[in-house]
């Protein structure tokens, strides 16, 4: 209450005692009072506890003053509070008259009213000018309390003082508890894929959706993963479900370095288009599909969309999402037959969804095989399969040079993997590299065998095509039902060697394994294997010819000759099994 | 000797060392060439249960205008196609080993009735 107030209560309090009063009474001081000297006068005023006391000059009529709103409140100068707002409101009025409204009309009191409440962006920004380790603690605690593993008062006061902003910001509480619950989702998601969950299946879109929130939110989901797990330890509070998102971002990884470069920049552009188009601001996604580690580099375009308005980070978050769509981990399922199988996301991933290319500029991604729809079926077989069973569909052989050559023209292994053959084919022995090219034999790199010859079994490796003098190596096989890099390229160029060389060595057409003194080592040996044994390497004349049994053997002791390991456990059975014809192709025997 | 190359080569000397008996006679190649020729359009899958629970796989496989390929693999519990491979191959324990062999048959690969 105002002192303008207070003064008219009292003015109002003594009313009753001036209604006792005459007319005459009704005065300060009566007559006798009035004709008093100026003692009197000075006793009266120093009875009052107000006095002035004259320290800031002027008299008793002045002694308390109210300035302000415009006017001069004082003993002389009696105006109430409703006088007061009068003059405001005019005043007023006056200053924001707007053209045509009378100035005399009741004024109008408007405002609004602003919620101080902090935005899941906000948040994430916040966090996210956090060094590393502490928006791995932040991230950590989230976590707990999503999993009411810390209780809320605590918890705000741990993210506040973290955050550096007290423990009063609830909001920002809230939103780092959200944060944590988003974390839980994709750790969980990453857990179902991890042991093959059907319930992934329905998750992946979500949890891609909330990884992108987060990225383009500035938090570098990984690296500050990485980060707890690194600075706290793996047996931190929280390390499963940070452990099971740095497992999720390895496997994106994975999947990223199988691709060619090819794949990966027609899988950006597609995306980037469909997703980033009408920005006038570019988001390196040239870069990003040059990178070797697709995560960090979602990271880096995500702390950069952090930076921009709202429609530009909703659309950068959409094209990580986009990505991780493509990238995750592929669900498993399970054929007919009981085999369980990657889902590709991508139908066209699947020969026998093969679609054509709508135009040149058409992005899908899929293999040569898929392209040309020349293998139909995924390759599989019942245990209790009947001669009829069909297992795969028609491969249809590529009749010509040129036909391979625009398949691999078309499909190309990565760059990586051409510069790795070439460094094998290096590693040749300088005879082994005369051989070849004294013979027109030629080694070519392909992204999958059956980008070149379609029908042959998906965990081929290399080939040898007698017709055309050219050894195939495969970037990719079919690993543990992934495509994955082929990792026995040295040993499996040797093998394949060793068939180009025991078929074309001899001038006189026969091949060397069956000449008279390899039939002979081979026999040595084939004599001390038992049946069972030879069942077992499958070289027994009821699984194929002598003739054949020898090729084999030769191609793969020649390999084995040259020093070089293999890592295929059938190749080493070999190595035992035929030591005489190995000491013949080590000029041993 | 059937080749040019210095003696010091060692794909040479191993041409020369199998080189040295009589050439086979022309109905010889031939028989041997169709040995051979049989194994066009065949593809053996071969499968072993190792020690660790590990399914080594080999494939060989011949396309029909000779061409060979190879290729192997190791699937352990949990991979996406390791409960096909122990089913199909029939692995019951450690050390089981068995060879699926398929056929090239009007133009699709046919498991054939004798696999192992």
């Amino acid at each position: 209450m105002s002192e303008l107030e207070s003064k008219k209560k009292i003015d109002q309090a003594e009313k009753p005692l001036d209604n006792h009063a005459d007319k005459s009474e009704q005065r300060a001081f009566g007559a006798a009072e009035r004709n008093v000297d100026a003692s009197k006068i000075n006793e009266i005023q120093n009875a009052n506890p107000d006095r002035h006391t004259g320290s800031a000059g002027g008299d008793q009529d002045h002694s308390i003053e109210i300035v302000g709103f415009g006017a001069t409140v004082s003993r002389k100068t009696k105006l109430t509070e409703k006088d007061l707002a009068k003059d405001l409101a005019r005043d007023l009025a006056r200053d924001l008259a707007i053209e045509g409204t009378a100035t005399n009309e009741p004024y109008v009191l408007k405002g609004r009213v602003e919620e101080n409440a902090i935005t899941p962006q906000a948040v994430l920004e916040k966090i996210a000018a956090l060094p590393l380790s502490k928006q791995a603690q932040v991230v950590g605690a989230g976590i707990a309390a999503y999993q009411q593993e810390l209780d809320h008062h605590r918890f705000r006061t741990f993210v506040g003082t973290v955050a550096g902003v007290g423990d009063g910001l609830v909001g920002l509480a809230e939103g780092v508890e959200g944060l944590g619950k988003a974390m839980c989702e994709v750790a969980k998601f990453s857990r179902e894929v991890m042991e093959n969950d059907p319930r992934a299946v329905d998750k992946a879109a979500k949890a891609g959706e909330v990884v992108g929130q987060v990225l383009v939110g500035g938090v570098r989901l990984w690296q500050v993963t990485d980060a707890y797990l690194g600075d706290i330890g793996a047996t931190g509070d929280y390390a499963k479900a940070l452990k099971d998102i740095v497992w999720l971002g390895q496997q994106i990884d994975q999947r990223w370095q199988a691709m060619s470069p090819e794949e990966k920049s027609r899988l950006t552009a597609k995306l980037a288009v469909e997703n980033l188009a009408g920005l006038a601001v570019g988001f390196g996604t040239t870069k990003l599909a040059k990178s070797m580690k697709v995560t960090e580099a979602l990271e880096q375009l995500g702390a950069d969309a952090s930076q921009l308005g709202s429609g530009a980070r909703e659309k950068a978050g959409k094209f990580i999402s986009s990505m991780l769509d493509e990238l995750m981990p592929q669900e498993i399922a399970v054929t007919p037959e009981g085999q369980r199988i990657a889902m590709p996301r991508n139908p066209r991933e699947l020969p026998g969804n093969a679609i054509e290319p709508k135009s040149p500029r058409d992005t899908a991604v899929f293999s040569m095989s898929d392209d040309l729809g020349e293998a139909n079926k995924l390759p599989g077989k019942s245990p209790t399969s009947k001669a009829d069973d069909l297992v795969e569909a028609k491969p249809k052989i590529r009749d010509s040079d040129a036909e391979a050559r625009a398949a691999i023209e078309k499909f190309p292994p990565s760059e990586k993997f051409v510069a790795q053959l070439e460094r094998v084919i290096e590693s040749l022995d300088p005879f082994e590299k005369g051989y070849l090219e004294r013979n027109g034999i030629k080694i070519e790199p392909v992204r999958r065998i059956d980008d070149v010859r379609p029908g042959l079994e998906h965990k081929t490796a290399g080939i040898y095509e007698p017709s055309r003098k050219v050894i195939y190596i495969a970037e990719e096989v079919l690993h543990r039902g992934n495509w994955s890099r082929n990792d026995d390229l040295m040993f499996m160029l040797r093998h394949e060697f060793g068939h180009a060389f025991n078929a074309t060595a001899n001038r006189f057409g026969d091949w060397l394994s069956d000449r008279p003194e390899f039939i002979r080592a081979f026999r040595a040996d084939w004599e001390e294997l038992s049946l069972e044994q030879l069942d077992e390497l499958r070289l027994s004349l009821k699984f194929k010819s002598l003739a054949v049994a020898r090729d084999e053997v030769f191609s793969d002791l020649y390999a084995h000759s040259t020093g070089v390991s293999s890592n295929n456990p059938y190749s080493l059975k070999m190595k035992v099994a035929f030591p005489l014809c190995l000491r013949i192709l080590m000029e041993e025997y | 000797m059937v080749s040019d190359q210095p003696a010091e080569d060692r794909l040479t000397r191993i041409i020369n060392r199998l080189s040295q008996e009589p050439q086979y006679t022309p109905e010889e190649s031939a028989r041997l060439k169709a040995e051979r020729e049989a194994a066009f359009g065949t593809t053996f899958e071969w499968a072993e249960l190792q020690q660790d629970l590990t399914i080594a796989i080999n494939i060989e496989q011949w396309l029909l205008d000779g061409t060979q390929g190879h290729g192997s693999s190791i699937s352990a519990p949990g991979d996406a196609d390791y409960e096909f491979l122990l089913k199909s191959h029939n692995l019951l324990k450690p050390g089981d080993a068995s060879t699926i062999v398929k056929r090239l048959i009007d133009g699709v690969w046919v498991v054939q009735n004798d696999s192992e």
